[in-house]
């Protein structure tokens, strides 16, 4: 023991001493600071000479590591791609970029992010691309790029409309259907939907995986915030009754959004799960048997999401592939969205936008993508109508780039704000709070008023507002 | 390292009052903490009271507002039912955790039962304690897990429950008492360890006089075992004060960063945190911090007034 | 009658403890069995026996995270950072409670209340700084402030006084013994028992850190491992497969379990070989 110690203790005071000798000599190195036995050479971006300049890629999607093969391999250009997977990706950029930091070129944010980017300064002036964005890429797109005073900031390859996403072969069991014009009128307001997941709950099917895919369609006909005050209007009240209906009359699988269950539930049945459900007991059986024993499975039908939903589903839809449609909801709506923008103090502003260009503009390079990425929607119109006729198998062969055209051609840029998220949370934790039985609704659109105003005292309640 | 070595050497030449040349040294011991207690600890927060006083989004302008941001945090709703489940969530956590270590410590040094086991058990109980906090809250997540989670499905499995109970989503004060309970596993070990390694020190020459003089169990324990683990104690409680004022990570991640149910599992460092990050105010979230600084000095304060007037 | 009561509550008492341990057990069991059961065995059952889709779920695994690096980076932050911490809070500890220099007091109090400030709001100030020190994606943020560890000198120190006599280093001092080396020779061997316990603690800690690194660490390859399974849930391949997911949490696990398994033997001699004088 003790002569564990004293070699520790040895060990601690060279290094010890070590570091704080070679601390101020770091100093004068710069970014490229070497651990001793760190690992990797980082970025040292600073590179002189050569072609064009190496530039450094922050993103949150995957997909960009793609785009920057591509681009390389097709200019000779390097790009460092580094992915960030977390969710706290925004404050990361917050806080490197509010530095000043020249280590990144381009980086990437979803239309939530862009403001308090646009705010902070850290996205370059692209006005001169404004042109060649305007009219050519899809106009929500071009919106949520531009910063408050109408200077091009961000763009976008990639544009997200919202749809449905329906089992065709359980339309066709339960409504005689499968044509999205009718399966759209099942979801056309808050009402048929309560209608519909009636109609599938007697057959047997859960509407949706849980009520959280609602929550895309509370934005239809008025912002969370106008003038300064929080709007609650019909539409919203109407969108709260329906979710705590369809979650208490036992009308969704109980599958949240993004966890396990929810991704199985594409592919095949989900265990049951209500109070008199035994699933527990059938230990070390897999999915498959339980399906053969009957009753005590259910399928969900529909999932509400944006386009890159779709692709989410068609890659957990296993057996089911082909199986789904794509049909209009209450309202159109579009969700994230990967747009790129240059770094204000990036050296290399020519490097990185001749990169944007590459990725947004160039015709090529969308039709590339659409076809890598088997069904993403890009944002360049030409291309898209370019593929009107593709007949996609993954969803029963429909056209889904003319569906996902018109649906964006009903998207309102004007009722996004700033408070868009804080709302949508709150809002869905009253919802939950009545669903749950904690709280009876009048309380908990209080509740909802309290947090959002308390979050945001630059905020207040109308006077028709529906509490009183 | 070196100016240490060379004062050293100079006190040999100096032989007259060496106490008071010597204890001037002592700076030099500290020397290397104070630096960089004052560059990493200090600057960071002084930086953090400026902010207090800005309107600032953590980014772009800083406009000072005197004590706006203060005068928000006291009619703040949110913020002070958020600094209540953390009361909550820590005064659970806290009884569970030092009940439990203090049970064990008198179990194990009971002279009349003479356990044995004791490293093997004491290395179990600290395990927990090993876990990085986003493994912990990641592994109870998906244990508790309301339809698929192990633990309901091994509860049921039992026929202790006939339906499974939403652990994490249901009611605010499960959720809460879940917390709590992680924390104690997370912590009784070490707290358990920090007793024993206070009664070990305990001459066993004190307790073998004790029996002899005919001292029951508890009056050895009451009057042995007790004052001499009191700064262990104290030390330990105050620690989990400080640091369960503070309780972040857990909730944080099991409620997967949105506080739900409710709003149950929103700490008061949570809440900041989130107005500092996620709502872009930082110059506000900044005031918070501080007042729950107060408010934790105030606690602390508070605890070692107690615990030495119990000494006297 | 008497001796039978004792030996039943004795039973009593070793079945609490045992039970004790199956709850500090019993999570991290299931995990490991969860690790090696399929996605849908573990949604349709309960099961403490081992299924057979190890392999299955590693390879997920694999060709979506690269955890061995994650692991390395975390080990050597955490050696650096226990082996800084210890050595100068003893160093500290010992100057603040044997020498009485002026400013000794203020140390104290200023280092008891920097105890108190939640960290988590200092971290843009921190940031700030380490950016103007051009330490941004370096590990450097991470190891360096554990030089200064309050809560570690404040045990030390409270520790020292009550195991150490101050007459024993009258005798050194007399032979002429330098103050670092009576520091070295005697001190430091003595607290060595106090410093052994904070050295798990702080070891643990910087394992547990992950708000620091995840803001510090830009480079992928220079990320710790709470960070790498924090992002765990981003990975689509891993949260589609809850197998793999548990398989995750258990590679996080697993070596730093067996490893306490050599490393608590020395912890606990070093704690029972303690001289505390009471």
């Amino acid at each position: 023991m003790k002569k564990v110690l004293a070699l520790f203790l040895a060990l601690t005071v060279v290094l010890s001493l070590a570091a704080c000798g070679s601390q101020p000599a770091d100093n004068n190195k710069g970014s490229s600071t070497e651990q001793s036995s760190g690992g990797s050479n980082n970025g040292d971006t600073q590179n002189s000479g050569g072609q064009q300049d190496k530039i450094v890629l922050w993103t949150l999607a995957k997909d960009l590591e793609q785009f920057a093969e591509r681009y390389t391999q097709e200019t000779g250009n390097e790009v460092e791609v580094v992915v960030f997977d977390s969710a706290d990706f925004e404050t990361k950029i917050m806080q490197t970029l509010g530095t000043k930091s020249k280590d990144v070129d381009v980086f990437v944010g979803e239309p939530q992010m862009l403001p308090n980017f646009y705010e902070a300064g850290f996205c370059a002036d692209l006005s001169d691309l404004d042109s060649e964005v305007k009219g050519r890429l899809v106009d929500y797109t071009y919106q949520a790029g531009c910063s408050e005073d109408g200077i091009l900031r961000a763009i976008s390859y990639q544009a997200c409309p919202g749809s449905v996403i329906y089992r065709i072969d359980i339309a066709e069991k339960v409504f005689g259907t499968n044509d999205p014009e009718e399966i759209g009128k099942k979801f056309s307001s808050f009402g048929e939907i309560v209608k519909t997941a009636e109609e599938l709950q007697n057959a047997g099917y859960k509407i949706f995986g849980d009520t959280g895919a609602l929550r895309w369609f509370s934005i239809s006909s008025n912002p969370w915030v106008k003038d300064g005050q929080i709007i609650v209007d019909q539409d919203r009240l109407d969108y709260f009754d329906a979710a705590v209906e369809i979650y208490q009359k036992g009308y969704v699988a109980n599958a949240t959004e993004w966890s396990a269950p929810w991704y199985a539930s594409m592919a095949g049945p989900l265990p049951i799960i209500d109070a008199d459900a035994n699933v527990w007991e059938m230990t070390g059986e897999g999915l498959a048997d339980e399906v053969d024993s009957g009753a005590a499975t259910t399928e969900v039908f529909s999932y509400v999401m944006p386009s890159w939903g779709a692709l989410i589903i068609r890659d957990n839809a296993a057996d089911n592939k082909g199986n789904f449609g794509v049909c209009s909801g209450v309202c159109s709506f579009f969700g994230g969205g990967t747009f790129l923008t240059v770094n204000e103090y990036s050296e290399h502003q020519e490097a990185a936008k001749e990169f944007i260009k590459f990725c947004t503009l160039n015709d090529d390079t969308a039709q590339w993508w659409l076809e890598a990425s088997n069904g993403d929607v890009v944002a360049n119109k030409k291309v898209l109508e370019d593929n009107y006729d593709y007949q996609n198998p993954s969803f029963g062969n429909q056209n889904t780039y003319a569906f996902y055209s018109k649906e964006m051609e009903h998207i309102d840029y004007s009722l996004i704000t700033g408070y868009d998220d804080a709302c949508k949370e709150a809002f869905g934790q009253a919802i939950v709070s009545v669903q749950k039985g904690e709280k009876t609704k009048e309380d908990a659109l209080k509740e909802f008023y309290m947090v959002v105003t308390t979050t945001y005292p630059e905020l207040s309640i109308p006077d028709d507002a529906p509490i009183n | 390292m070196d100016s240490l070595k060379v004062a050293t050497k100079k006190r040999k030449k100096k032989p007259s009052s060496p106490l008071s040349t010597v204890d001037r040294r002592g700076i030099l011991f500290c020397l290397p903490f104070v630096i960089i207690f004052l560059i990493f600890n200090v600057y960071p927060v002084f930086r953090t009271f400026q902010m207090s006083f800005m309107n600032y989004k953590g980014f772009g302008k800083e406009t000072f507002i005197k004590f706006d941001n203060y005068v928000r945090v006291f009619t703040d709703k949110l913020y002070w039912s958020a600094f209540l489940n953390t009361l909550k969530m820590w005064g659970l956590n806290i009884v569970l955790q030092l009940g439990t270590a203090l049970l064990l410590t008198i179990v194990f040094n009971d002279i009349k039962y003479r356990m044995k086991g004791l490293s093997i058990f004491r290395a179990l109980f600290y395990l927990p304690n090993l876990i990085a906090c986003t493994s912990v809250a990641f592994l109870f997540k998906t244990l508790l897990d309301w339809k698929y989670g192990s633990f309901n499905q091994l509860l049921m499995s039992m026929h202790l429950i006939s339906k499974p109970i939403d652990w994490l989503n249901g009611s605010p004060a499960t959720a809460q008492a879940i917390v709590g309970i992680i924390g104690a596993w997370m912590w009784f070990g070490n707290s358990f360890i920090m007793l024993m390694a206070g009664v070990q020190g305990i001459d066993s020459s004190y307790f073998e006089a004790a029996t002899i003089d005919g001292a029951g169990r508890w009056a050895i324990f009451a009057k042995i075992t007790m004052p001499i683990l009191r700064p262990v104690m104290l030390y330990v409680a105050v620690t989990s004060l400080i640091g369960g004022l503070q309780l972040f990570d857990i909730p944080y991640l099991i409620s997967g960063t949105k506080g739900t149910p409710d709003r149950a599992l929103f700490t008061a460092v949570f809440y900041l945190y989130d107005m500092a990050f996620n709502k872009n105010q930082m110059g506000y979230a900044a005031a918070l911090a501080f007042v729950l600084f107060l408010i934790i000095a105030v606690f602390c304060g508070a605890a070692f007034k107690l615990m030495n007037r119990k000494e006297d | 009658m008497e001796h039978v009561k004792t030996n039943s509550i004795k039973g009593l008492l070793y079945l609490a403890l045992i039970l004790l341990s199956a709850v500090c057990l019993i999570p991290f069991a299931l995990m490991i069995v969860n690790a090696t059961r399929s996605g849908s065995e573990i949604m349709s059952g309960f099961s403490l026996i081992p299924g057979s889709s190890l392999a299955a779920n590693w390879k997920v695994v694999a060709d979506n995270m690269s955890l061995g690096r994650g692991f390395l980076n975390s080990i050597f932050i955490a050696v650096f950072c226990t082996a800084l911490t210890c050595y100068f809070s003893a160093l500290t500890a010992y100057g603040l409670a044997f020498y009485k220099f002026r400013g000794s007091k203020l140390i104290f109090t200023v280092m008891l209340v920097f105890m108190m400030v939640p960290s988590q709001l200092s971290l843009l100030g921190f940031y700030d700084l380490c950016n103007k020190m051009r330490m941004i994606d370096t590990y450097w943020p991470l190891i360096l402030p554990s030089i200064a560890s309050p809560a570690t000198v404040f045990f030390l120190r409270q520790y020292i006084l009550s195991v150490m006599p101050r007459a024993i280093l009258e005798a050194p001092r007399i032979d002429g013994a330098g103050e670092l080396a009576i520091f070295h020779r005697i001190a430091l061997p003595i607290m060595s028992p106090g410093i052994a316990t904070m050295a798990i603690g702080c070891f643990i800690g910087s394992w547990n850190n992950y708000l620091l690194p995840m803001m510090i660490i830009n480079t992928p390859s220079k990320r710790t491992l709470p960070v790498m399974v924090s992002e765990l849930s981003a990975v689509k391949d891993v949260t589609t497969n809850l197998g793999a997911t548990y398989l995750v949490v258990a590679i996080s696990v697993v070596p730093i379990m067996i490893a306490f398994c050599f490393f608590s033997r020395y912890i606990i001699s070093g704690i029972s070989a303690g001289s505390v004088k009471g």
